[in-house]
């Protein structure tokens, strides 16, 4: 079973999305923010197959911290997927600049999620 | 050997024949007579002398009582006593009659036999003359000289038988010793005669080389002749001397010269002349001695008739072998061709003897010598005369070249002429081929020929016929010509005349008339220096015309010119023709000019304009009633035509003309004037002279004429514009005011606009500019101007201002290009320091030629920027915000309705959707804001990739399903696989057909049909959208993307609406390089229509 770690501030959103990805059958590991996301990377033992993260989060944001996980060895071939909503194109650019894979938009519908969360970890597979 | 010893030689011989006498006398006494001769003839050789010694001795020493000797006399070719002894002086002079009378005496036979007569008793000699009564003997001895008898001693004795033959033999010794003397004595007289005649001869040679001397001292011939005769009575012993000449043609003879004979006398003489054919018949070989005429008064009669001669003197002591004053002695001089020149005729010798060969020889010798002289002289004369001839014509062609003034060089041409031949008058009369008439001419006498007036030549004369013929004419005989026979040319007294065409380029430009009033007959030489004299004559008078004619023209341009400026510059009328009568009175040598105006409506001509050599009261003239008979004034402005009014012209009108008889000209000239096409007035000039005018005069009025015909034009249309702009003034006025006013007007607008305004001229200078400029962009409104877009001349000003004005500049700069290419305006954002300014471009045609005149409008327009900046801000915030909440209310709720919490029951279910589909709206309100924000902010940002419209679709359809379903209605789809991909955004392009189709179903009623139908045409990818619903009004059609607009059939549907969704489609489709179409019928459905490029890379910038 892939696991998946995700970075997301807003509590609600969070966990919808782990409720969601858990009841989809995936493992997952939640950060509640940028600098939480990098050091969680950092300290699992095993490496999450997909990195899913929201942009605007305090602390760090999202493309600072897929840039800090980009530049770490063993995490830097970690597919990372940002979570951002319609209308901020500016922001998705920043982020697949920064090394990231996709973007999912927000508001999504959780079987929307789960479908593209399935295709990016067998794409990354 | 000397005289002396020959005589004495003689002498010694006689004694020696005295020495042999035998018998009966004494010795002593006959030896002592004969040493007395003997020493006579030694002392002397005076032949009287001897004889008288001889005869007085003879009869001394003999038994004659006297006796005479006799001897031959040269002199007087007679036998006279030369000495006698015993005769009384009667007795003396009837022995000279005896020795004249040849016929008889004893004495005569002697003589003539040379034989000695011994007469014992004279009674019985038949032959006696008696001289002494008692003579009864006579003995008669010849003296012999050599053979001749020189002559005879003759003694007488009265008593018979006196001479015995001893006296014989004594007398003939003594005969024989007085031949020797006699012979001594006449070889002597001949020595003493032939060293005389030497003397004399050296003499005559001494004058024949001063003669020649003198001639190479060129002396002049009538000089060198006077010479010669002068000479003559010394060197050859006659008092007159006289020498003819011959000359002429035909030959005469005349005296010209003339030594011994009065003055007064010879210059009678010379007044005669005569043929030379009459000397020549007279010259008869009967008369000639040597190389001359002899002929002797005798003969008078044979000659006297043809050859008058001086007057004759009386005969009356004529002898004969001496000089008679009617004898004639010619010498003819020849030249050295045998030609005869003339002749030296002498008179009254010195010695009053006829001539003998001697003095023939030597009067031939200055015959020659004067024949030499003069053929030398006119030799030289010839020479001289051509050199002369040359040197005169020379000067004349320099004269005439170096002058080109037309009086001179008529004058020295004629005078000229008169130096190269002896004419007595010489005129030249100038022509005008064209007219055919004779101009003014120069006319020179010789100082003593009667002058004849300038006349000008009749139209049948002399000059008139040199023209005709256009060649040389000559008349040598006038007298008996036709021409000059006629009355009126009587006492011209022409005797000859030659006429000299003037010809140039086969023009003839004049005649030259030679004339000469006395006989003369022009040789070919006198024509040939005339002719050249004519040639040279013409070019000159060619040369000085032309110049003349460019000197004329000159002036006339010149006057021409005045008048123009004149016509420039006065527009009084009345003062204009004032002035331009005066300056064609200053230019032109017209006597009076008057210049008429017509007057309307009945034509009169008026005075307006009248300038004068002298004041003359013109008012008689002052009006002229248009048809005034015979007015010359009258006729050219009936007429149309100029008219040049001439003496011996004819002429439509009488000559001369009122005006010529009030101003007393004698030459007059008048030209129409127009304004356009009529005739306005007439100028007219006059001249004292007459046949002044002529064609140049006519062409230069005429040209006059026309320079004032133009000045009434402008001065007609100067009227008529003043007049038209008089009434244009006021408009101009009012025009200008409103103009001004509306400047003003548009300046305070410009003024007062709070945006700034700057005008560029097509060079790109500034050319305009208002305060606003100021207020926009910081930079002082005055450093704006002068400036230029290309290379401006930058103020002094800080940094950012001039940062700021390149800024402006430069989109400036670009604008323009943009609306060289054509647009009418140009709408542009961009940046200076600080600021971000919008500006619109607009080119403005200010004149036809110029369309780049840019207007530039610019705002500051930071401030909207920046809140713009911030409402996008806002909206993204906001947008952001309400998703989130957004995301977990629709996360929750999808949750709950796929039961992933636990089973829910069917009324659950329902109100579960309700939300979401309240929260979707909620959504799309949200997501169609933040296009609509990005549309008109940053605009949309497309991600292109290759995308499959079927595959769009089918999403499309997923997407929809639900709510088609929902409404009972039938989605059909026609979206073949096989299309080929386009570029697109997928999410946009989903969006796109998700808003169309989500239409579609929403305005279709309930069991409707949805229609999707793609195909490829024309290399664009179509795709329909066809509803049966509604449809849409015509007008609502047109307002269909305008923001918020929501059509009102639509409203009524109960359907929520943004009134942003068709929007935002059609920007995403144009954002594609494609359009979308509508085609719609209320009540019947709409058709939404895509059209997308293929190819979309050239509809992307």
């Amino acid at each position: 079973m892939a696991l998946i770690l995700i970075a997301e501030d807003e509590k609600d959103i969070r966990e919808l999305i782990q409720f969601s990805l858990t009841f989809a059958g995936f493992e997952v590991v939640a950060a509640l923010n940028g600098k939480d996301l990098v050091e969680k990377a950092k300290s699992m033992t095993v490496k999450p197959d997909l990195i899913m993260s929201d942009v605007r989060m305090p602390q760090m944001t999202g493309y600072e911290a897929c840039a800090e996980i980009k530049k770490i060895a063993g995490l830097k071939d970690i597919p990372v997927v940002f979570l951002s909503a319609k209308g901020q194109e500016s922001e998705i650019q920043t982020g697949l600049e920064s090394g990231a894979h996709e973007y999912i938009l927000k508001p999504f519908a959780p079987d929307e999620l789960i479908r593209r969360v399935t295709e990016l970890v067998k794409k990354a597979k | 050997m000397s005289l002396r010893s020959s005589v004495q030689a003689r002498s010694s011989g006689a004694a020696i024949q005295i020495g042999a006498l035998p018998d009966g006398r004494s010795r002593v006494a006959e030896l002592e007579v004969l040493q007395r001769i003997g020493r006579a003839l030694n002392s002397t050789l005076d032949e009287k002398e001897i004889l008288h010694l001889l005869i007085e001795e003879t009869v001394d020493v003999t038994p004659a009582e006297r006796g005479s000797v006799f001897l031959y006399d040269l002199d007087q070719a007679c036998r006279l006593p030369q000495a006698w002894f015993g005769y009384t002086p009667e007795q003396a002079d009837a022995l000279i009659g005896l020795g004249q009378d040849c016929a008889h005496g004893i004495i005569h036979r002697v003589f003539d036999s040379g034989q000695i007569a011994v007469t014992q008793n004279v009674d019985l000699a038949p032959d006696y003359v008696q001289i002494v009564p008692d003579t009864c003997s006579e003995l008669t001895v010849p003296i012999r000289h050599g053979l001749d008898v020189v002559g005879v001693i003759d003694l007488e004795s009265s008593e018979p038988d006196a001479f015995d033959e001893g006296t014989q033999r004594f007398v003939l010794a003594i005969a024989e010793q007085a031949g020797v003397a006699i012979g001594n004595a006449r070889r002597f007289a001949e020595q003493v005669a032939r060293e005389q005649a030497v003397t004399w001869r050296n003499e005559q040679l001494r004058h024949l080389l001063e003669i020649s001397r003198m001639f190479g001292q060129q002396h002049a011939l009538d000089d060198l002749l006077d010479i010669v005769v002068q000479a003559i009575p010394e060197t050859v012993g006659f008092n007159v001397a006289l020498l003819s000449l011959v000359g002429g043609n035909p030959p005469l003879v005349h005296r010209a010269a003339a030594a011994g004979i009065p003055l007064a006398d010879f210059v009678s003489l010379q007044q005669v002349t005569q043929p030379l054919d009459v000397l020549e018949r007279t010259l008869k070989d009967k008369y000639r001695i040597g190389q001359s005429y002899f002929f002797p008064h005798q003969q008078r009669a044979e000659w006297d008739d043809e050859y008058t001669h001086t007057v004759l003197d009386d005969a009356g002591n004529w002898q004969e072998g001496h000089w008679h004053p009617d004898d004639m002695l010619l010498v003819p001089l020849k030249d050295s061709a045998g030609a005869l020149l003339g002749l030296i005729s002498v008179d009254d010798p010195q010695n009053g003897l006829v001539p003998t060969q001697d003095t023939i020889q030597t009067l031939e010798l200055f015959a020659h010598e004067a024949a030499l002289a003069i053929e030398n002289a006119r030799l030289l004369d010839q020479t001289q005369q051509h050199v002369a001839e040359l040197e005169l014509l020379q000067q004349v062609g320099f004269q005439v070249a170096s002058s080109l003034d037309l009086t001179t060089v008529l004058k020295t041409i004629v005078a000229s002429a008169l130096q190269l031949v002896p004419a007595s008058d010489v005129r030249i009369y100038l022509y005008d081929q064209l007219t055919a008439r004779f101009e003014c001419g120069t006319q020179k006498s010789r100082g003593d020929a009667v002058s004849r007036p300038m006349t000008p030549p009749r139209p049948d004369g002399f000059t008139a016929r040199v023209v005709q013929a256009s060649e040389m004419l000559v008349i040598n005989d006038a007298l008996n010509h036709e021409l000059y026979t006629r009355p009126e040319a009587k006492g011209w007294n022409m005797h000859a005349i030659a006429g000299f065409p003037l010809k140039r380029a086969g023009e003839i430009l004049g005649v030259m008339d030679v004339s000469f009033f006395y006989e003369h007959r022009l040789t070919q030489k006198e024509l040939d220096l005339l002719t050249l004299l004519a040639n040279q004559a013409a070019v000159s008078i060619d040369n000085a015309r032309l110049y003349e004619h460019a000197k004329r023209r000159a002036k006339h341009l010149e006057a021409l010119w005045h008048i123009n400026q004149q016509l420039a510059t006065i527009r009084d009328f009345d003062e204009l023709l004032s002035q331009v009568v005066q300056i064609i009175r200053r230019y032109f040598d017209y006597d009076h000019i008057n210049l008429y105006l017509v007057e309307a409506p009945n034509g009169t001509l008026i005075l307006q304009a009248h300038s004068g050599q002298s004041e003359v009261d013109a008012s008689q003239a002052a009006h002229i009633p248009a048809d005034r008979p015979k007015c010359i004034i009258a006729w050219v402005a009936t007429n149309n035509k100029p008219l040049l009014l001439e003496a011996e012209m004819i002429s439509p009108v009488p000559y001369p003309s009122p005006m010529m008889q009030l101003l007393g000209t004698r030459s007059e000239l008048a030209v129409p004037l127009h304004i356009g096409e009529r005739v306005a007035g007439v100028l007219d000039v006059h001249s004292y002279r007459a046949n002044a005018l002529g064609r140049e005069d006519l062409s230069v009025v005429q040209s006059l004429g026309a320079q004032l015909s133009v000045a009434f034009e402008n001065a007609r249309l100067y009227d008529e514009l003043e007049l038209r702009v008089l009434n244009r003034t006021a408009e101009l006025a009012d025009a200008l005011k409103q103009q001004a006013l509306q400047v003003d007007k548009t300046r305070a607008i410009v003024e007062s606009i709070s945006d700034a305004v700057i005008v560029f001229d097509p060079q790109g200078n500034v050319v305009l500019v208002n305060p606003g400029v100021e207020r926009t962009f910081g930079v002082s409104h005055r450093q704006w101007m002068n400036c230029n877009l290309n290379g401006f001349p930058m103020p002094r000003l800080a940094s950012r201002d001039i940062n700021t004005m390149r800024a402006v500049f430069e989109a400036v700069r670009k604008a323009r290009e943009e609306l060289a290419e054509g647009k009418d305006l140009v709408v542009k954002t961009f940046q200076v320091p600080g600021r971000v300014i919008a500006a619109s471009f607009a080119s403005v045609v200010l004149r036809d030629l110029d369309p780049l005149n840019v207007v530039a409008v610019f705002r500051d327009i930071t401030r909207e920027v920046e809140i713009d900046r911030m409402k996008s801000e806002f909206i993204a915030m906001t947008a952001h915000e309400l998703r989130t909440p957004m995301t977990s209310i629709t996360g929750y709720v999808n949750l709950l309705t796929t039961e992933k919490s636990g089973p829910i029951n069917h009324e659950q279910q329902q109100f579960l959707r309700i939300v979401s589909s309240n929260a979707n709206r909620l959504m799309t309100l949200v997501n169609d804001l933040l296009d609509i924000s990005k549309i008109e902010g940053e605009g949309l940002r497309l991600n292109l990739a290759s995308e499959s419209m079927a595959d769009i679709v089918a999403e499309v359809v997923v997407a929809l399903q639900q709510q088609v379903e929902e409404k009972g209605q039938v989605l059909v789809l026609d979206v073949p696989t096989d299309l080929p991909e386009i570029q697109a955004d997928r999410d946009r392009m989903i969006q796109v057909v998700i808003n169309l189709v989500s239409n579609a179903s929403k305005y279709t009623p309930q069991g409707g049909k949805v229609t999707v139908k793609g195909w490829c045409e024309n290399g664009h990818l179509m795709l329909d959208v066809r509803d049966t619903g509604i449809g849409i009004s015509p007008q609502d059609r047109e307002r269909l993307f305008t923001r918020f607009f929501r059509a009102d059939n639509a409203i009524e549907t109960q359907e929520g609406g943004t009134g942003l969704g068709l929007v935002i489609t059609r920007e995403i489709v144009e954002r594609h390089g494609g359009r979308i179409e509508v085609e719609s019928r209320l009540g019947a459905g709409s058709t939404f229509r895509v059209v997308l490029p293929l190819d979309l890379s050239p509809r992307l910038n």
